[in-house]
């Protein structure tokens, strides 16, 4: 391995091992990296220690891809070691961009968490209540485990983040072309999600009505058979779409689902659920209180709909858990 | 160019100074980044204030300012003035209330201090972001068009005309006159209907600068205050208007009779007839639906009788189209449905009459030559006028109603004396004093022995029934727990209003903002009550919900008077500065913008797929910058960095 090659890691916090597979769907795109890059960590596919990126000097390390957000000890330590071995950070994917799938835990508790995990699933046999725990001494020998945080944070609510990659997750050619504009050094302002600039409604082909169309009501997908020639939204259907940047593809829309939000607000807003709402708004249909409650109703679980992937990285970044009359 | 902020601070006599210590303040402010000066004055709005604001302004190099004073409300346009006599742009002014908003609500004059400071700030590191706005006129269109020829459109038309303004009225059906030709008497004064009409429709026909387009729909409209663009069609009246003289050599030979729905059903006509007489255009006008001819079957009697050879079957359904700056509407109402609500009898007992066709039936131009009789032929001892009928299922009181029916009551006891009526009503809604004496005069004339005999209390019409007897009707109801009934011969339903057809379509096609009810709502029930929520569409009569005679023709006098002074012949429209706009970059046409734009003003390019704003009908709102889910959208001079600089300065202070 050359020195001069640059060198680039990967890693994963808390994710599901989509953002892992989206690298490896490069295909043979990933083979020309490769070729171009020195990879000095990869847990998923690669056979590195922690201690190889402990002996690298700070600054050695021209990229660190990191994708999953924030939730253990372990995952904080390693994004703060990359972060000072690293001349450039790159949250990649939804959940190190605003939280994602796993951000959904911050409407919870922690207590609560483990609750269902650990004692009341019904495939749980757990009779003596174990739970995980930092430490824990068997036969004399202590054993750690990395702490579990009270909520899940975004990678720039922990280390200094220079670019995002958006999606749940980034999409091959999304991926190839800022890792060309990475090895060319040919990128925008720091601070950049690199990606479109505009909504999904800018890519999708769906017609929309001339005339508004208002609902007394919303539909879950399942609940109404959608026209694929037409808008999710004019039929009733709640479609992140206006809230979400373009990039994905519109894999969704032409699987006949409406956008569920993974790529994130635009860069001008702040609060993508709460861009959603007021998009939602505009399509209410009620002259009373009674029948606006109505159809607000009909929309079941507006923080999952609405901040599917971003409670972390929202205004409101969790939920207030705090029991009424405790 | 410089974000140096000169900073003003009025003592406002007593009413700032005596809670905040203006000398601290200015010491305080001057150690500020980007403060170039601050100055305090006495009284900075008076005449001496705006001078010392002045010369401030030409010994300093500064192109933005904050007053620290009054309520913007109160004086923004006032050091805006300044601002443009010290050549500065207007815009580039803040106002920090510290009055209203601070030493006048708060009780300690260190509160009030930090409190000042914060607002002071707040606006200097607003006004560092405040944008230079331009002022643009353009030029418009000055002619009016009025949709509608009842007796607000009539007014409205002539109201404008007065003025020189090109007018053209487009009206729905074959004539012009709308539902106050149908009335003998007019309520609350008892004027005589035709009286007052057609000397006003005469006007109209005289007029030079009216063109009246009868059987004509608007079809599409397009465009904005100054520069409307209207598509019509008008249906063919197969009898040219030009040529044909109103006599009914063609009506006598007619062979087919129909229903009238002019008379709603009390009598019948033919399928070649005249509105009614007198009617503008006079020209007769045939029913395509009835007639032989045009339904396919074979007849020429009215083409051989016409003496002038005015009718032409060659006619078809035609298109054009018609600018004008500015539009009123005048498409009126239409009253409740009685026979939705069978309990009454309308359309099942012989003796219950609508409101519409009792006035037919007082109308001397009317189905019974204005005698009122029974079905039998007999006089009716005694006419119970229902109420507020329907009232419950629309929702609200009709305003012109009681009115109307105790104007009918009169003219009833008037045609003949062995009549006599009994109002049953939920409350008595005649107001004014034309409105009380009116009643009061019905109450005389009905000759019984108390008023409550004439004006029943019902607390809730929807329960009264009315039944058919051997020889009258039987009315019965529930009031306070106790049933009551009453006998009488005739029974006529007074209904609440509702939107007409030709309402419904035109505000549909203007996408304009509409009551509960289905009217068209003014942009201020009070300040703009003449006004609809899309620049340069007025309204007059029934179209804002039931409306009198005189309420018709004071809307339309307003209406008027807001197309006169909105659009002046040789004046430029001057446009509002502070607008909103989409980023083109960020903007994807998702059309939510287009969706809850009070003013139509918002529309996609089709062709650069984004979002695009009239400038001429942006009133600034802020709506479409609240919904847009990209933050594609803005508002100038209300940009989301300007309110975060100031919030955030608040918050911080």
């Amino acid at each position: 391995m050359s020195d001069s090659k640059p060198k680039v890691a990967f890693y994963w916090c808390a994710s599901c091992g989509g953002c892992e597979e989206a690298v490896v769907d490069l295909n043979a795109t990933l083979l020309h990296v490769a070729a171009s890059v020195d990879i000095v960590l990869w847990p998923v596919a690669m056979d590195f220690k922690y201690r190889d990126v402990e002996a690298l000097a700070e600054g050695d390390l021209t990229v660190a891809f990191i994708n999953g957000a924030i939730r253990t000890d372990e995952q904080a330590h390693i994004a703060r070691l990359l972060r000072r071995k690293a001349v450039m950070v790159v949250a990649f994917g939804s959940c190190a961009h605003t939280g994602g799938i796993p951000g959904l835990a911050n409407l919870t508790t922690k207590q609560k968490i483990f609750q269902t995990s650990y004692l009341n699933s019904p495939t749980v046999v757990n009779p003596e209540g174990t739970v995980p725990k930092v430490t824990t001494v068997v036969d004399g020998v202590k054993a750690t485990l990395p702490g579990f945080w009270e909520q899940v944070h975004t990678l720039d609510q922990l280390i200094d983040v220079d670019y995002y990659l958006p999606g749940c997750p980034p999409m091959p050619d999304n991926i190839a072309s800022a890792m060309t504009a990475i090895l060319k050094n040919d990128l925008p302002v720091k601070g950049s999600v690199l990606g479109s600039k505009k909504a999904l409604c800018d890519t999708c082909t769906r017609k929309k009505p001339e005339k508004a169309v208002l609902h007394k009501r919303f539909y879950q997908p399942h609940e109404i058979e959608a026209d694929p020639e037409i808008c999710f939204l004019a039929q009733g259907i709640v479609c992140c779409g206006p809230a979400t940047r373009s990039g994905c593809g519109e894999k969704c829309l032409n699987g006949n689902m409406p956008c569920t939000g993974c790529f994130g607000p635009l860069d001008n807003i702040v609060d993508q659920g709460a861009a959603m709402v007021s998009a939602v708004a505009a399509y209410l249909d009620g002259q009373t209180v009674a029948e606006l409650d109505a159809a607000v109703a009909s929309v079941p679980d507006a923080a999952g709909t609405f901040y599917r992937y971003g409670v972390p990285a929202s205004l409101l970044f969790r939920a207030n858990t705090k029991e009424v009359g405790k | 160019m410089t974000t140096k902020v000169g900073v003003f601070l009025c003592r406002c006599s007593d009413n700032i100074a005596s809670k905040v210590d203006i000398e601290k303040l200015t010491a305080d402010l001057q150690k500020e980044d980007g403060v170039a000066f601050v100055a305090s004055h006495e009284l900075l709005c008076a005449g001496h204030g705006q001078e010392f604001f002045e010369q401030k302004l030409k010994e300093n190099d500064v192109s933005r300012v904050v007053v620290a004073a009054c309520s913007p409300r109160d004086h923004e346009s006032t050091f805006q003035k300044c601002m443009v006599r010290a050549e500065r742009n207007r815009f580039m002014l803040q106002m920090a209330n510290i009055r209203e908003q601070c030493t006048w609500v708060t009780a300690d004059s260190d509160d009030a201090y930090a409190k000042s400071k914060a607002l002071t700030l707040a606006a200097i590191r607003r006004v560092q972001l405040h944008e230079k706005l331009r002022e643009k006129e353009i030029d418009c269109n000055t002619d009016v068009v009025v949709v509608g020829g009842g007796i607000a459109g009539i007014e409205a038309a002539l109201g404008a005309a007065g003025d020189g303004r090109k007018v053209t009225i487009v009206e729905s059906t074959p004539s012009l006159g709308g539902m106050i030709v149908k009335l003998e008497e007019v309520a609350p004064t008892m004027e005589c209907a035709p009286c007052m009409v057609s000397p006003r429709i005469s006007e109209i026909e005289e007029a030079e600068n009216i063109v009246v387009l009868t059987n004509c729909d608007v079809d599409e409209v397009a465009g904005y205050l100054g520069n409307f663009e209207l598509k019509l069609r008008q249906r063919p009246r197969m009898v040219d208007e030009d040529v044909c003289l109103g006599c009914d050599e063609c009506i006598q030979v007619c062979p087919v009779e129909v229903t009238s729905t002019y008379d709603y059903g009390l009598s019948t006509r033919k399928a070649i007839d005249v509105l009614f007489p007198g009617c503008s255009p006079n020209c007769a006008v045939v029913d395509l639906n009835a007639c032989l001819k045009t339904t396919g079957g074979e007849c020429n009697a009215c083409v051989e009788a016409c003496p002038v050879e005015a009718m032409d079957f060659s006619q078809k359904q035609s298109t054009s189209t018609i600018r004008c700056g500015a539009m009123i509407l005048a498409t009126g109402a239409d009253q409740f449905d009685a026979e939705s609500m069978p309990q009454y009898g309308l359309g099942t007992i012989p003796d219950v009459y609508s409101y519409e066709q009792f006035a037919r039936l007082t109308s001397n131009h009317g189905p019974t030559s204005g005698r009122i009789l029974k079905k039998d032929g007999t006089v009716p001892a005694k006419i119970a006028f229902l109420h507020c009928v329907g009232r419950a299922s629309l929702g609200y009181c009709s305003r012109h109603c009681c009115d109307a029916a105790f104007g009918l009551s009169a003219t009833a006891l008037a045609s003949n004396e062995a009549t006599q009526v009994v109002h049953l009503m939920q409350d008595v809604n005649c107001n004014g004093e034309m409105g009380s004496a009116l009643v009061r005069r019905v109450v005389a004339a009905n000759g019984m022995r108390s008023t409550r005999d004439t004006l029943q209390r019902v607390d809730d019409m929807s329960t009264v029934s009315v039944r058919q007897n051997d020889e009258n009707l039987i009315l019965k109801w529930v009031s306070s727990d106790t049933a009551m009934h009453l006998d009488a011969d005739m029974v006529v339903l007074v209904t609440g209003t509702r939107p007409s057809a030709g309402t419904v379509a035109i505000l549909q096609k203007l996408d304009l903002i509409r009551t509960n009810g289905g009217f068209v709502a003014p942009d201020h029930f009070m300040l703009r009550p003449a006004q609809t929520s899309l620049e340069g569409v007025f309204f007059a009569g029934s179209i804002g919900g039931g409306n009198g005679i005189a309420d018709s023709i004071r809307g339309a006098k307003a209406a008027v008077g807001g197309v006169l002074s909105k659009l002046v012949p040789g004046k430029k429209l001057s446009l509002k500065s502070i607008v909103a706009h989409a980023e083109s970059e960020v903007c994807s046409a998702c059309g939510l913008c287009v969706q809850v734009c009070p003013y139509a003003a918002v529309k996609i390019d089709p062709n650069r797929k984004i979002a695009a704003v009239n400038e001429v009908l942006c009133q600034g709102c802020g709506t479409c910058v609240a919904t847009c889910p990209s933050g594609a959208a803005s508002a100038r001079h209300f940009t989301a960095a300007q309110l975060d600089a100031e919030v955030k300065e608040v918050l911080n202070g």
